[in-house]
């Protein structure tokens, strides 16, 4: 299995993709125990994450991974040693790292470019583990960088331009900032309009309903008393808005679901390259539901610890989850909908 | 949701009662299980030290009506003199006992009927989210319900998730709520056949100390009882409501004793949302002792677990079990149980 690569081969390989790529190199220096198919490959979501002895925060931590490094994942793990809310380690090379700060990201690949875009947009997903984001400057001569875009975060595409090596890159259109930045066409997927087209439409919209229970941290839907969803969830972590005054806690109470945003910008707003910076471009499927503070559901790319509060008073979800909940809930969305206002889903926080 | 209800209705599908686990705001714990001991955090937030005393290491939190199992319970010998020594080993660290109510999680079955007269009953899991129905708006959040709080169920009839649901009345707001009929247990009319009725009344009285923080109860010069209890924290000055926090010294009489109160600062539409206020519905076992317009009274207590501590308004805190054999002990005796019987009864003195 040893072998070593040259640069030709190494530029062929990375052809297939990111997920062959992040594998097979790395799989040569693991231990022959381990020498098994590995499980996938895990993104570090924040600044720094320890590699410890054990699957155990207690043990010797033996390195650390930055940002946006990738590691191969070699199995999953629960600990005894916790943490209590979220046991699951990853083992990974050279020791065990926890799952709380690592997106999963097994299914990455390069994809197709279109050859058109439809003139009021098309939504598109990151494919990749994530991508660098350009824009032409003032004088149009230089391309400057912006925000890197993460895996599962979702935007939308208005236009296929030449980038700066020739190729087809997709103009994405910030829908706070109304900004263009530029993106490789290879690392954007396309979704089809029939991936978010509405569910259970024959059900009455008075019959669909969420409750939200914050002790448990579990998100539940019903159709009538029908259970049709239940998952874990991160709400709220208290006195995280001592800064703002803005209070951090997920309110309780009765709302409904008003409006349906499939691609939203949050965070602080800035243009900014700076990959530290409190920039949440393109989070996924989101849900607004109590409109004092902004409070909505949403799929979740910077987490991976649902079941523990993480937020700042949303109510963050697995990505799959709130595509679900964006497909499913009320007021039905369609797939050219930047936003879709109207009194839709019931919701109920306890 | 809109449904009418109607006795048609719930009979057909009485028997799902705890089938169903929609609304049921509670993850489904299987009762039968042993969790051993399990405590509900009663505050905001507790903190998780890394050992058992305040200043150190502070490891994780845990939120309002979060469960934490708790592994054995310890007094470090080199505790402050001064302070409830008690702390409770949990996952990862101790939890000072004060905030953690201790509970235990069992179902019932739903009673087919219900006396006119109304059935009083205990909550006999960590909490349960009660709903008032609209009927305009359908159903609608109201108080969270905790463990051994005491409530007058007075119909059973169809819930939101289409099961057997109690209709509850609250003694003091005009209003009823529902609450799922597996987490209320009917308490028996002889669990409070009362003890000792053949002890004349000037024979029983209860002495309450503030500095030791303790009751004793006494038949003649006999101690049939003695327990830590908590009195009031000192008001450093005027009260939004003019009556003083600290416990009144003197001599004084039970006039009222409820099986079921609801205590607060009679804010009530707030009780609905939001958790800080300070509404406490369902008080059990509670005894007034001293004016009609200051309202001081024994009583039992779900929001704390610091006996032998200063923690209250004015009232005497006391452990809920302690507080029910009081209530049996006690004159004037509330046999069978009705939500309010006054009368001259026993001595209460307060030094």
């Amino acid at each position: 299995m040893e072998s070593v690569l040259n640069r030709r081969e190494f530029l062929k390989l990375s052809g297939l993709g990111f997920g062959s790529l992040a594998a097979d190199p790395l799989h040569v220096l693991l231990p022959p125990e381990d020498r098994v198919p590995p499980l996938g490959t895990g993104r570090v979501t924040v600044s720094s994450i320890g590699v410890y002895k054990e699957p155990d925060l207690k043990s010797d931590k033996l390195e650390v991974r930055s940002r946006d490094q990738l590691m191969t994942l070699v199995e999953e793990v629960i600990s005894p040693y916790g943490p209590e809310i979220n046991p699951r380690w990853y083992r990974v090379v050279g020791g065990y790292s926890h799952s709380a700060y690592l997106q999963r990201v097994e299914n990455a690949s390069l994809s197709t470019p279109a050859r058109r875009i439809r003139k009021s947009g098309q939504l598109g997903e990151i494919s990749v583990p994530f991508t660098n984001s350009l824009r032409p400057n003032k004088d149009m001569d230089q391309w400057d960088p912006l925000y890197r875009l993460y895996y599962q975060s979702v935007h939308w595409v208005t236009g296929i331009d030449e980038g700066p090596d020739g190729k087809p890159w997709y103009r994405l259109s910030d829908e706070l900032l109304k900004v263009d930045y530029h993106v490789p066409a290879t690392h954007v997927r396309l979704i089809a309009d029939e991936e978010i087209s509405p569910l259970a439409t024959d059900v009455d919209p008075g019959r669909k309903f969420v409750q939200v229970n914050l002790i448990e941290q579990t998100l539940t839907a019903y159709e009538d008393e029908q259970m049709v969803l239940h998952t874990k969830v991160s709400t709220g972590l208290p006195n995280l808005g001592q800064v703002s005054g803005i209070p951090t806690d997920t309110p309780r109470g009765s709302f409904n679901i008003d409006p349906k945003v499939p691609s939203k910008h949050m965070g602080n707003g800035q243009l900014t390259a700076d990959i530290e910076a409190y920039e949440l471009p393109g989070v996924p499927w989101t849900c607004f539901f109590e409109h004092m503070t902004g409070i909505a559901f949403h799929g979740t790319y910077w987490h991976d610890n649902f079941g523990g509060r993480m937020s700042h008073g949303c109510v963050n979800m697995r990505v799959e989850d709130a595509r679900w909940l964006y497909r499913w809930s009320t007021p039905v969305a369609e797939p050219g909908d930047w936003t879709r206002k109207g009194y839709g889903t019931r919701v109920e926080v306890i | 949701m809109g449904k009418n209800f109607s006795r048609r209705d719930f009979l057909k599908i009485g028997g799902l009662s705890l089938g169903s686990l929609a609304f049921t705001p509670f993850v489904p714990r299987d009762a039968d299980q042993d969790y051993g001991d399990l405590g509900r955090v009663t505050i905001n937030e507790v903190d998780v030290y890394a050992e058992p005393r305040d200043g150190a290491q502070i490891v994780g939190k845990r939120y309002r009506d979060q469960l934490v199992q708790i592994y054995y319970e310890l007094e470090p010998e080199d505790a402050p003199l001064f302070y409830n020594k008690l702390w409770y080993r949990v996952w990862g660290g101790y939890i000072h006992s004060s905030y953690l109510q201790k509970v235990k999680i069992k179902y019932n079955t739903a009673l087919n009927e219900i006396p006119e007269s109304g059935q009083l009953a205990e909550v006999t899991v960590p909490y349960s989210q009660s709903y008032t129905y609209h009927n305009t708006r359908g159903w609608q959040l109201e108080y969270r319900l905790y463990y051994e709080t005491t409530h007058w169920i007075t119909d059973v009839d169809q819930g939101p998730d289409g099961a057997a649901w109690y209709q509850v009345t609250d003694e003091l707001q005009p209003w009823s709520y529902w609450v799922p009929s597996s987490h209320l247990r009917a308490i028996s009319e002889a669990e409070l056949s009362p003890i000792s009725p053949e002890i004349p009344l000037s024979e029983k009285r209860i002495e309450v100390d503030r500095r030791l923080q303790n009751l004793t109860a006494y038949e003649g010069d006999q101690v049939v009882l003695q327990t830590r209890v908590s009195t009031g924290i000192p008001s450093s000055g005027p009260t939004s409501n003019g009556i003083p926090t600290e416990t009144p010294e003197g001599s004084f009489n039970i006039y009222s004793k409820m099986p079921s109160k609801h205590m607060g600062d009679g804010n009530l539409m707030q009780g609905d949302m939001n958790l800080d206020a300070y509404e406490l519905v369902g008080v059990p076992w509670t005894m007034f002792f001293h004016r009609l317009d200051t309202g001081y009274a024994l009583h039992g207590t779900y929001w704390h677990n610091n006996f032998g501590w200063q923690m209250s308004h004015g009232c005497v805190n006391m452990r809920n079990e302690d507080a029910k054999w009081i209530f049996r002990w006690t004159m004037p005796a509330n046999y069978p149980a009705e939500v309010e019987k006054t009368g001259f009864g026993t001595r209460v003195r307060i030094t």
